[in-house]
């Protein structure tokens, strides 16, 4: 089991959940393995009653994820809605395992998603030989979902090409899914739901049609907060990496992360931390996650090529690429970050040569 | 005898619904009410319960055409609304010697106050406020005022010795003490201003969670102190914080029975606990409270019933009146500083408006969402199906799709997040969270495009026409009197010398009336170019004085309003060019720290301006600013540096503008470009000069950019003489060569000579280059370049055309090349006899005879 690449949620944080059901107080939706409080509790992390520690999954606002649960509740859809690197799948992984105890009823979507991979589809040698008969059928996560009252999560719903995702109509709003070729139906029976994610970045590409759009409650889940909120998110992805690489270089310094961070933030938010002066903001998302593979590619520089030790010049480079998507147009924002930021911060003339050795 | 203490909070719609319950079932013969003693007089103008529910409420405003008609309501003149007194109104008090110094109490129709005032009218019960009286607030203000404005005055003094003008010493010390006074005021006035600001700013965010703003005088109300003591509440019930824990456990409350004696029991154990949370000022008030009621129980007499109505935190204190010594009460209040004369108090009522409730700061009890407690007060047991229904309905006519099934998911929805976070009822917090996540697709942007018409509701109270005159009014009429410029029928003509104070001092005050809309004095062109005189055109109509009341909103003194209009305006269009614009205006009014803060607001615009024509539109106004601080002797120079920085990002970035445009694009990009040109000349800024040439250079430097930015930016360089003949006659015969297209060499000459007749006849140096190019052209391509001269040759005036003509005629190059006339009157002694003339004319100009050489 540990020579597993990657657990999935419900194997990974197999204890805490078995603890937060032992915990149990408040009702259980039916078919649901925890109360809506703990699902909660579980994503956000908290204290047990007996003292069991549960940890943080999602970092960032409480509020976001109670909505996400109580839509859940009200037995509409979610759709979690975001910049790439927002950890959507992260938190629909995660709802799916608090809830059903399951988080691999999963539907990649993509443009080549047909509508068997989300309805049902055939053993065409069983069909031929046998006809039409419940033998022959295939059954998709969505179909088994249904049928046993467990969270269904599609992933990049809006790659999806528009027709395909129509059918999730009838599924949404009649829990119901017609076999018309056995003259038959599945009935979702109660625990059913789909988690859907989808980038906003990627919306002209196959927008939700306002009926399907109806049938979901959307979740925006926004990039970090606070510069510390950030700095904590990419730590605690930057150890759970070199555990698993393990590289040679030197756990990074943190401090070496709140460069990166505040680099990432200012940018994004086109303004420097001290809200002194406003800056332009480059084309790219300079999301959360890119900052961690920043780090991550820092770290693997200096373990492999450097000395071990992080330094600005192993960072630099892998923040150019972030920032710098469109040649001409982001080269002039990072060059003026550059002069009128980066050159006049005392500590930060190793980032500012490193940046100029670059060119 | 007793007396039933009503903690609540102001403008809580529950409270108040609890309060007027409570009332009605007490019937209490006496009424005490927590606002300053001496506006009792004022409560006469309230009008019964009877009298407000039939009268209709002040309509809503349209947030989209805010400003007249509805506006004009709270007047006496047109009268579509009864005259009478309705919410939002506010009772303000001012010293009125120094209206600066002012307080504002304001009532929504939700305030617990206020319908405690309606019910003392209906039922012929005395309503009696009970709190320190103003004369007492004031004076304690105005020795706060006086101790800042003395630190600067001392300040000003010490710079003023500094100065060279010995003679004038003792009068400019004091003329600056004086200034600089009022200067400190100002920035005092700005520093709450930018609170003020700042609150409505994350107004919004706030509203979307339903969290009330950080008050701004938040030191003078312990409920409003950064920790808030009830968060000790709302921790233990696990609630975010205090504003959720009493929003949900007594506002939204609807069952009223033993609440009071709960808040009672509630306060009483925190003020325990916490006496740090009580101020000085706090103290004193409850021991004057607890004089008055003193005193109102014995005279009701042992079968007396006593109501008294206070803010929560004050319940204690008044509780257990034996436990306090009257003997402690009087030395507390004895403390108090001389209270001022009573006469010397104003108090009237004014119009309110429920955005300036929202944000209000210097009460203790701004709240955020005026609307929705609108709502919550006049429909308690709504469960949010009316609330939801009244949102979609905004949405629609905002031209969003929402449908009935929308308000059901997000009723519903709204009540399960109710019930996950143990709240029994949903509050506006779980209401904006389901609109945004069922009818925004999750993003706030819908909520936000109403959040104004629907979480505002803006009202705008009325106000009887007996009651007495506003402070601005009154300011405002303090002013003309000391400028001897009273209001008069008909129209009147003034000129003034700027040169004479004044003077100054009235073209200061009609640009202060101007800039606030205030039309009373309108600028005429003066005649004459001096810059030292205006003239002025003064019409009094009697809507001015509505305008002066309609602004009063933003202030008590000109001064103050002229600031606060300027800052919502910003607020309100935060375009640069409008903002330049509108600095251009200010800073004929003399506020030196105003024009200070726009200027940062227009650094920080020009920073994320990405449209190199909205910097370059700009720039021309800001130029006029700096020039214009120079000619009146204004310290200017953050504009100056700003100036700088502008120019430089221009010159960073305003190279990408020039390339790959249309001939449009190019056209609009050229008059800007001849239009900060001439304001940088006419500046003559040595350090952004430089800057700008230094761009100009960058851009004429390359073969990318749009011919006719090429053609202009040559000439421009020409004209700043940073380019060598060489260099022209090079870019001359580069644009005009075979590989151009006849379009792009039009335009590159148009740029090049556009609007230079005049300039070519005189310029030889200029004549001569494009003379010898023409010249040196072989007969093909002159064929083709000839039509293209002729396109721009035609822009010239005819007798232009003519003159050229003749020139080209008797030209002779070699000559004239490289010497200009004005050159070779430098190279020598001036010659007498040609200047002779000259200076005999001057002479008649400034009527003065010089004896003959």
């Amino acid at each position: 089991m540990s020579n597993l690449l990657r657990q999935h949620a419900e194997q990974q944080f197999a204890e805490e959940l078995h603890e937060l059901k032992q915990a149990e107080k408040n009702p259980v939706p039916e078919n649901w393995e925890l109360s809506p409080q703990s699902v909660v509790t579980y994503i956000m992390g908290g204290t047990l009653p007996n003292g069991f520690e549960v940890s943080p999954k999602y970092i960032g606002n409480r509020r976001l994820i109670e909505i996400a649960v109580a839509t859940l509740v009200t037995d509409r859809a979610l759709l979690l809605y975001g910049l790439p690197g927002t950890a959507k799948s992260w938190v629909s992984e995660h709802l799916a395992a608090a809830i059903s105890g399951n988080s691999t009823l999963i539907v990649q979507g993509t443009a080549g998603t047909g509508e068997e991979a989300i309805r049902y589809g055939w053993n065409y040698a069983k069909l031929i030989a046998e006809g039409p008969s419940e033998g022959a059928l295939v059954r998709t996560p969505v179909y088994t979902a249904m049928q046993q009252g467990k969270i269904a999560r599609i992933e990049e719903l809006t790659r999806i090409g528009s027709d395909v995702q129509d059918t999730l109509i009838t599924i949404l709003s009649e829990k119901a899914l017609p076999i018309p070729e056995l003259n038959e139906e599945v009935q979702a029976i109660r625990g059913f739901n789909v988690i859907a994610t989808a980038n906003n970045r990627d919306k002209g590409v196959n927008d939700l049609s306002s009926a399907l759009k109806r049938r979901f409650n959307t979740v925006i889940l926004p990039l970090p907060a606070t510069a510390q909120e950030e700095v904590d998110i990419v730590r605690r992805r930057v150890e759970s990496f070199e555990e698993v690489m393990q590289l040679p270089a030197e756990k990074p310094a943190l401090a070496e992360i709140e460069r990166v961070v505040t680099i990432f933030r200012e940018l994004r938010e086109g303004k420097t931390a001290d809200n002194k002066s406003k800056l332009k903001s480059p084309s790219g998302t300079l999301s959360t996650a890119e900052a961690i593979s920043v780090v991550n590619n820092g770290l693997a520089m200096a373990g492999y090529f450097g000395d071990g030790v992080i330094r600005a010049s192993d960072l630099v480079s892998g923040i150019y690429g972030a920032v710098v998507k469109d040649p001409v147009q982001d080269k002039v924002v990072w060059e003026e970050y550059l002069e009128t930021v980066v050159k006049h911060r005392s500590n930060w003339n190793d980032i500012y040569r490193a940046a100029r050795d670059l060119e | 005898m007793s007396v039933t203490l009503l903690g609540i909070r102001h403008h809580g719609p529950g409270s108040c619904r609890h309060v007027v319950q409570y009332l009605n079932e007490l019937k209490p013969d006496l009424i005490l009410l927590e606002a300053p003693s001496d506006v009792a007089p004022m409560l006469d103008f309230v009008p019964t319960l009877t009298q407000a529910q039939e009268s209709p409420l002040p309509p809503v405003l349209s947030h989209k055409a805010e400003d007249k008609p509805e506006v004009k309501n709270g007047e006496p003149k047109p009268q579509p609304l009864p005259d009478m007194l309705r919410p939002p109104v506010a009772l303000m008090a001012y010293q009125s010697d120094q209206p600066k110094n002012s307080a504002f109490y304001p009532f929504a129709e939700f305030s617990p106050e206020w319908q405690t005032m309606l019910y003392g009218k209906e039922h012929r019960v005395e309503v009696r406020p009970f709190d320190l009286p103003l004369s007492y607030t004031l004076a304690m203000r105005a020795a706060q005022i006086a101790k800042e404005e003395e630190g600067a005055a001392a300040l000003a003094a010490q710079l003023a010795q500094e100065t060279e003008q010995a003679a004038a010493e003792q009068t400019a010390g004091q003329t600056a003490a004086e200034q600089s006074a009022g200067q400190a005021a100002v920035a005092k006035q700005e520093e709450q201003d930018a609170g003020q600001v700042l609150t409505a700013e994350t107004e919004l965010k706030d509203e979307a969670q339903g969290a009330e703003p950080a008050d701004a005088e938040a030191q003078d109300s312990p409920e409003h102190l950064v920790a808030d003591p009830f968060d000790y509440l709302a921790e233990l019930e696990g609630m975010a914080d205090g504003e959720q824990w009493w929003e949900s456990r007594i506002e939204q409350r609807l069952e009223s029975k033993d609440i009071f004696a709960a808040v009672e029991l509630a306060v009483t154990a925190l003020r325990e606990n916490l006496p740090e949370h009580s101020s000085k000022r706090d103290l004193v008030r409850e021991a004057w409270m607890r004089k008055e009621l003193r005193a109102a129980v014995k005279e009701v007499g042992a079968e007396g019933k006593i109501a008294v109505v206070c803010g929560a935190w004050h319940v204690p204190a008044l509780a257990q009146l034996a436990s306090f010594k009257v003997k402690d009460d009087n030395a507390l209040i004895k403390e108090l500083p001389k209270p001022l004369n009573k006469n010397k108090v104003g108090i009237t009522w004014i119009p309110w408006t429920y955005s300036r409730l929202s944000y209000y700061s210097g009460y203790g009890a701004g709240i955020n969402a005026p609307g929705w407690y609108h709502h919550v007060f006049l429909h308690p047991d709504d469960d949010g199906t009316l609330w939801l229904t009244h949102v979609a309905e905004v949405l629609r006519g905002e031209g969003f799709d929402i449908s009935v099934a929308h308000v059901m998911e997000a009723v519903r929805l709204a009540r399960t997040l109710a019930a996950l976070r143990g709240l029994n009822h949903p509050t506006l917090a779980e209401f904006n969270e389901a609109v945004t996540t069922v009818m925004g697709m999750g993003d706030d942007v819908v909520l936000r495009s109403v959040a104004r018409a629907l979480v505002i509701a803006d009202r705008i109270g009325t106000i009887p026409s007996k009651v007495p005159m506003v402070p601005l009014l009154a300011d405002i009429t303090a002013t003309q009197k000391h400028l001897r410029q009273p209001f008069v029928e008909g129209i009147k003509e003034v000129i003034l010398d700027l040169r004479k104070p004044l003077d100054l001092e009235r073209s200061v005050f009609f640009h202060r009336l101007n800039l606030l809309g205030i039309a009373w004095a309108k600028e005429e062109e003066a005649s004459g170019r001096g810059t030292f005189k205006e003239k002025w055109q003064l019409e009094y109509r009697p809507e001015l004085i509505v305008h002066i009341i309609e602004r009063a909103i933003y202030g008590n003194t000109l001064l103050e309003a002229v600031v606060n209009y300027v800052q919502a305006q910003m607020q309100e269009h935060p375009e640069l060019q409008f903002i330049t614009k509108l600095l251009e205006q200010v800073m004929t009014c003399d506020l030196p720290d105003l024009v200070a803060q726009m200027s940062a607001r227009i650094n920080d615009l020009a920073a994320q301006a990405s449209d190199m024509h909205v910097l370059l539109e700009s720039l021309p106004p800001l130029c006029a600013v700096v020039r214009y601080g120079n000619v009146r002797k204004f310290d200017f120079s953050a504009v100056c540096d700003m100036l700088e920085t502008m120019l430089t990002r221009i010159k960073v970035g305003g190279f990408l503008m020039c390339i790959n445009i249309n001939d449009d694009a190019a056209r609009e990009l050229k008059d800007h470009l001849g239009q900060v040109n001439l304001a940088l000349n006419t500046l003559n800024d040595e350090a952004c000069s430089k800057i700008w040439h230094d761009f100009i250079t960058k851009v004429q430097a390359s073969g990318k950019v749009h011919p006719l930015i090429s053609g202009c930016s040559t000439r421009l360089m020409r004209d700043h003489h940073t380019i060598t003949n060489e260099l022209i006659l090079q870019a001359l015969s580069y644009y005009s060569s075979v590989g151009n297209t006849p379009n792009d060499i039009a335009f590159w000459f148009e740029g090049f000579l556009e609007n230079s007749g005049t300039v070519l006849l005189l310029d030889d140096v200029l004549w001569g280059l494009v003379n010898s190019f023409i010249c040196n052209l072989d007969d093909e391509s002159f064929t083709q370049v000839l039509p293209i001269l002729r396109r721009t040759f035609a822009t010239f005036e005819q007798h232009e055309r003519t003159k050229l003509g003749q020139k080209a005629k008797n030209f002779d190059p070699d000559k004239a090349t490289q010497t200009l006339p004005v050159a070779a009157a430098n190279s020598g002694l001036p010659d007498d006899k040609l200047a002779r003339p000259v200076i005999n004319l001057v002479c008649s100009f400034l009527g003065v005879n010089l004896p003959a050489a």
